[in-house]
């Protein structure tokens, strides 16, 4: 899949942002079997930029095609169709279901493609080292426990592209490797690119492109 | 588990209030159809009103004479609610009736005569016959003159009271004129007819021919034959043509006009119900989801498609659709029931304890837009908010 960004401007950035030095107002070309570090200071649209990347935003100008079709001509059920089983996302914010245990935010979600089984599930769940918390409501994990299970709900889906939202600004150096591991060993199985945002250090990360905002 | 989600936000109250407010709305409608139906066939079934007779006159009016001609006499045998209709005949020759009623009590008294068509006399008896020669006469004798004898002039004149018997073994004697007499032989007893005695037709001709006025024949009471004498279309006629009756044997027919006037209104007023159930079901239905309006997004955000999302909600509405339907029927059966045995008990009449095709039908409308309505305004709510996630 590719995805283009055509002049993207973000509307509420537009009188703070020097369009020449970064990727915004810009044609920008996404191959979904590359790899991708998005990298800003704070505040200069890394998570608008996947937003819009994922659909879940639209106040911007100009415009953005996956497979040269403009994201806006995509219908609602097309566009859950791609995040069942191309695009998969985590957001900075993480976004679970409070009320919902861990392992009902994961099956909650595999419910639309049932890739995989419950044993896989839990076998996923001791890979992030949330064994004990597999039954917690959500609402009673801490920032870094629910950052990892965002991680493992953008992971259990089938996907050709990944998009993390600063996937380890709540994680200790020991868990970002695993993770990132894991990220890794998910994507090859997927055959997929992913696209990481982050503050500034790369975590290791060996990517094919640095994108600059 | 969707359901689960966005249905733990519900507040419970609310939601009862909705529900509740439904099948009342629905309760009252169904059972306002259905008692009009129910009332209106009762009133106009033959085989339960049977076949009504009327005496009808003219309103007395000082500019017109009172009488009936053919045209109207044909005029009312035309309209649908008539069955037959015959004139009755009075006599225009003075006539007096004299009898002993006791070893020394006798009375007498001008008696009015009529004679009407045998088909339309009740207690029709036979040889009510009379040929010129025959010195006594077969009378049929209103109920009500009998009962004003025994409870009134017997009162009055401390004369014995007389039963139904022993005035049949009575001979009174008819004097017409100024010196015919007749021998009377009480017949039978009339209760349809109360403002003459009835006498056989070839006596009233003949006697009018020799000792009346020598004017001819005038009518001016007729006597109908109705399948129904309730129906609210004959008392509109009768209206309309300033004709005049018992008014208690139409009496029936103002119940349906009041029914008429009432049905409108009662359904007005369940129409108002059910649509302000169906306002705060709805209002129900929107807080709901704006409760829910996290979940409903992130579910919109990891791929749930709105139609998914949609269906999960209205599944749970169906829940409290079944609820609405499955008490409302139950409840106007049991009301049915009850009513229906206290017209079995007041009134003898049987009205049954089931619910009509119509009332069923209007039923079911009604759900269908009720369901409807709610699905289409949590299709239009949920996909705003996929859309927004």
């Amino acid at each position: 899949m590719i995805i283009e960004f055509n002049n993207v401007i973000p509307t509420p950035l537009i009188d703070q942002i020097h369009f020449n030095k970064n990727a915004w107002d810009k044609k920008i070309e996404l191959n979904t079997n590359k790899t991708y570090l998005l990298t800003s200071e704070s505040g200069k649209g890394k998570s608008s930029f996947i937003s819009f990347l994922y659909g879940s935003r639209t106040d911007y100008s100009g415009e953005i095609r996956l497979n040269g079709k403009p994201w806006n001509a995509y219908s609602l059920d097309e566009r859950s169709e791609l995040r069942c089983n191309s695009l998969s996302y985590l957001p900075q914010d993480i976004l679970l279901f409070p009320q919902l245990t861990l392992i009902e935010n994961l099956k909650i979600k595999n419910s639309l493609t049932h890739s995989k089984s419950e044993e896989e599930l839990k076998k996923l769940i001791s890979t992030l080292g949330l064994s004990a918390q597999t039954n917690q409501k959500a609402a009673t994990l801490s920032k870094g426990q629910q950052q990892r299970v965002g991680l493992l709900r953008a992971l259990i889906q089938p996907f050709e592209f990944i998009l993390l939202d600063e996937p380890f600004s709540h994680l200790d150096q020991s868990n970002i490797e695993i993770a990132i591991q894991l990220i890794e060993n998910v994507c090859s199985q997927n055959n997929a690119g992913y696209l990481i945002s982050t503050l500034g250090p790369n975590h290791g990360l060996s990517v094919d492109e640095t994108i600059y905002l | 588990m969707i359901g689960k989600l966005i249905f733990n936000n519900r507040k419970g109250r609310q939601l009862t209030f909705s529900v509740s407010g439904s099948i009342i709305g629905l309760v009252i409608m169904l059972l306002s159809i259905q008692l009009y139906l129910d009332i209106t066939t009762i009133l106009h079934s033959p085989t339960i009103a049977g076949t009504d007779f009327l005496v009808i006159n003219k309103e007395v009016n000082m500019l017109v004479d009172g009488n009936f001609n053919q045209s109207e006499l044909e005029s009312i045998k035309e309209q649908e609610f008539v069955i037959d209709v015959a004139p009755v005949y009075s006599n225009n020759f003075q006539s007096l009736v004299v009898a002993d009623v006791g070893p020394a009590s006798s009375f007498n008294t001008l008696m009015p005569l009529i004679t009407v068509s045998n088909d339309f006399i009740d207690n029709l008896p036979p040889n009510f016959k009379w040929k010129v020669g025959d010195k006594e006469v077969p009378v049929i004798v209103p109920t009500s003159f009998f009962n004003s004898y025994n409870f009134g002039i017997a009162e009055a004149s401390r004369s014995p009271k007389v039963t139904k018997e022993l005035i049949s073994h009575i001979k009174p004697k008819l004097k017409i004129g100024n010196a015919t007499w007749y021998n009377v032989r009480i017949a039978a007893f009339s209760d349809r007819f109360s403002d003459g005695v009835i006498v056989p037709n070839s006596f009233m001709n003949y006697n009018n021919t020799k000792f009346g006025t020598g004017e001819k024949n005038k009518i001016n009471r007729i006597v109908i034959s109705t399948p129904n004498s309730k129906n609210p279309s004959l008392a509109h006629y009768l209206s309309d043509h300033s004709y005049e009756t018992n008014s208690d044997k139409i009496s029936g027919g103002k119940v349906t006009e009041i029914m008429n006037v009432l049905f409108p209104i009662i359904v007005i007023i369940s129409l108002v119900i059910i649509l302000l159930s169906l306002l705060t079901f709805i209002q129900n239905a929107q807080l709901l989801l704006s409760n829910s309006d996290y979940e409903i997004k992130l579910l919109g955000l990891i791929g749930y498609s709105f139609g998914a999302i949609s269906a999960a909600v209205m599944k749970n509405f169906n829940i409290l659709f079944g609820v609405i339907i499955l008490s409302t029927v139950p409840i106007v059966i049991a009301i049915k029931y009850y009513i229906s045995s206290i017209f079995n008990h007041e009134l003898g009449i049987d009205i049954g304890i089931g619910l009509s095709w119509t009332t069923l039908i209007v039923g079911f409308c009604i759900y269908t837009c009720f369901y409807l309505v709610q699905y289409v305004i949590i299709k239009s709510t949920v996909k705003k908010l996929v859309q927004s996630s």
